[in-house]
């Protein structure tokens, strides 16, 4: 059928090699009389880097595409080519934290050299927060914002807003709501719940509350609209209930809620890999980050970030045991944990500045969350 | 036509109507002259001539999804009554493509189509090879898309290297040195 191709492989068969190749765990239905058929021999180059490139954008795992760099010298080099590596998957260079090494990072940094968006974000994050990098951490994100990757443009609006990496003053309210914003109109649920909060609140933009509240629907119809176009088995999840009062809550709270559900058990939004390496990292290496450094972690499991500085997150304006990166962790924080944990303490007001607000909901203090239910 | 003689009114309804009856009068010009041509269109048959000396006659709706039968029928190059000769396709290919292009061209929800499509593709592996080259010769984008699909998820289902070696049978032309190397390399990867 293909003579060429016989001709190529004819002197393969005299041979012996590998141990691999006599143990035949062949999948394929085929007559084991067949002479091996060597099937991507006869596929061209450009076909098989798109069945890679494939391969690549479907991962559910690094090790389902890296398992391909070690099968031979021709597919090792067609799947490091930058078309394939600029194609992959978040999931696919999802480094775990214990993993971490340095053929880990040059393999990251392979991928942003050959243009891969999610590369750039994920090492930007690792650099920014665990590597403490700052400016380059912040660059490399600022390459995947430029091209329009919501997750970045998002973090880069929470490093903003906190300052990270710099001092109190270098906040940037307004650059964070910009960045915010178009984070927001590619459809990233926690910016869009970031911005409904910031114009809520007239915090780096002109008060709006109609406008913020609009947001925060919008983020809320999201969620839900991903969790049902998941797939049936996340539906189970899905029960109407009434909204929850606070029960640990004796003041009455006034004013806008935080919106972070209609009241649905819409669960968890799965969480990106690079937030799941930073919350990981921080875990293992506790000794580094404890509490005696007086830096803490966002307190929603699934965002991770540390603090850059003392004092740099803020609290919840009740309990005040945990802290919070940005409003969007605490709203989704409140919804899916806090909301049973949290119970007024006696406050000592000339604790760390922090001023003790009311809970109607008028932001006064510098690092105060007003927590409303 | 009567509107010659309403072109002097100025009134907005008469000019209305005027369009329309243009409208209208050309539409069924046109209309006529496409149904003609649609008659004569269907009943219209493409022989194709594999590599093996065997002849396939199809609809031409079918054979139109591959480019490059539709850019031969553009060029008009071989007669229509010899048949267009593919010499990178064999007979129990092209049927198979044919039984693809057939599926995609009758009316079929997407969900049907996607359901066809995932029984297609549970054939062997040289099979589904040889639709590739196929369908790469023969420029037939879906098909193209389906089957490289199929082999990436066949990858992906190999637990590590070794298995995807005895899937496809390649061979492994590494050194032990560079294998270990290789090993090192990626280490970060494995669970």
């Amino acid at each position: 059928m293909f003579p060429v191709r016989k001709t190529k492989r004819a002197f393969v068969k005299t041979g012996d090699f590998t141990p691999g190749r006599k143990r035949r765990r062949c999948v394929s239905p085929m007559p084991e009389t067949k002479a091996g058929p060597d099937f991507l021999d006869s596929v061209p180059d450009d076909l098989v880097v798109s069945i890679l490139c494939r391969l690549g954008s479907t991962s559910r795992c690094p090790a389902d595409f890296i398992n391909v760099l070690m099968t031979c010298k021709r597919l090792n080099s067609l799947a490091t080519s930058p078309l394939v590596l600029s194609r992959l998957s978040p999931k696919a260079i999802a480094v775990k934290a214990q993993n971490w090494s340095e053929s880990a990072h040059r393999f990251l940094k392979r991928c942003v050299d050959a243009g891969s968006l999610e590369a750039c974000y994920t090492l930007g994050m690792i650099r920014f927060y665990c590597l403490q990098i700052r400016g380059n951490g912040a660059s490399l994100m600022a390459k995947a914002a430029i091209s329009s990757h919501a997750p970045a443009l998002y973090s880069l609006a929470v490093i903003q807003f906190n300052g990270s990496g710099g001092s109190k003053n270098d906040k940037d309210l307004r650059a964070g709501v910009a960045l915010c914003a178009r984070a927001a109109f590619l459809g990233h649920v926690d910016a869009l719940r970031e911005l409904g909060h910031c114009l809520q609140d007239g915090y780096g933009v002109p008060q709006n509350v109609s406008e913020g509240r609009r947001f925060l629907v919008q983020a809320n119809a999201r969620e839900l609209a991903a969790v049902l176009s998941s797939g049936i088995e996340a539906r189970s999840w899905l029960s109407l209930s009434q909204p929850q009062i606070a029960v640990s809550n004796q003041t009455p709270i006034h004013g806008c809620p935080l919106l972070s559900d209609f009241g649905c058990n819409v669960p968890a939004p799965e969480t990106h890999p690079a937030n799941r390496f930073l919350a990981d990292w921080f875990a293992l290496r506790g000794g580094d980050y404890s509490p005696g450094d007086g830096l803490r972690l966002c307190s929603h499991a699934g965002c991770g970030r540390p603090e850059t500085r003392k004092h740099e997150f803020r609290r919840c304006s009740i309990c005040g045991v945990v802290n919070y990166c940005s409003r969007a962790c605490q709203a989704l924080d409140w919804k899916l944990r806090h909301k049973v944990d949290c119970a007024p303490v006696e406050q000592d007001v000339a604790g760390e500045g922090n001023v003790q607000i009311d809970g109607i909901g008028n932001v006064n203090g510098d690092n105060v969350l007003v927590q409303m239910s | 036509f009567h509107f010659l003689s309403r072109s002097q009114s100025n009134s907005l309804t008469t000019t209305r109507v005027l369009y329309k009856e243009i409208h209208n009068s050309t539409a069924h010009y046109f209309f006529r002259r496409i149904s003609s041509l649609k008659l004569t269109k269907m009943s219209k048959k493409i022989v194709l001539k594999t590599s093996d000396g065997e002849s396939f006659e199809i609809d031409d709706s079918i054979a139109l999804q591959s480019e490059t039968i539709a850019h031969l029928i553009g060029d008009d190059s071989a007669s229509t009554s010899n048949g267009f000769p593919l010499a990178n396709v064999t007979s129990n290919v092209l049927s198979t493509v044919i039984e693809y292009c057939k599926k995609h061209a009758s009316v079929a929800s997407e969900e049907e189509l996607k359901k066809w499509d995932a029984e297609f593709v549970k054939v062997d592996d040289s099979t589904i090879f040889d639709l590739i080259l196929a369908a790469n010769y023969l420029n037939i984008s879906g098909l193209l898309d389906l089957t490289c699909q199929t082999v990436a998820d066949k990858i992906a289902a190999c637990k590590d290297a070794d298995e995807i070696r005895a899937t496809f049978d390649i061979e492994n032309d590494f050194t032990p040195e560079e294998e270990e190397e290789l090993r090192r390399e990626n280490q970060w990867s494995f669970q």
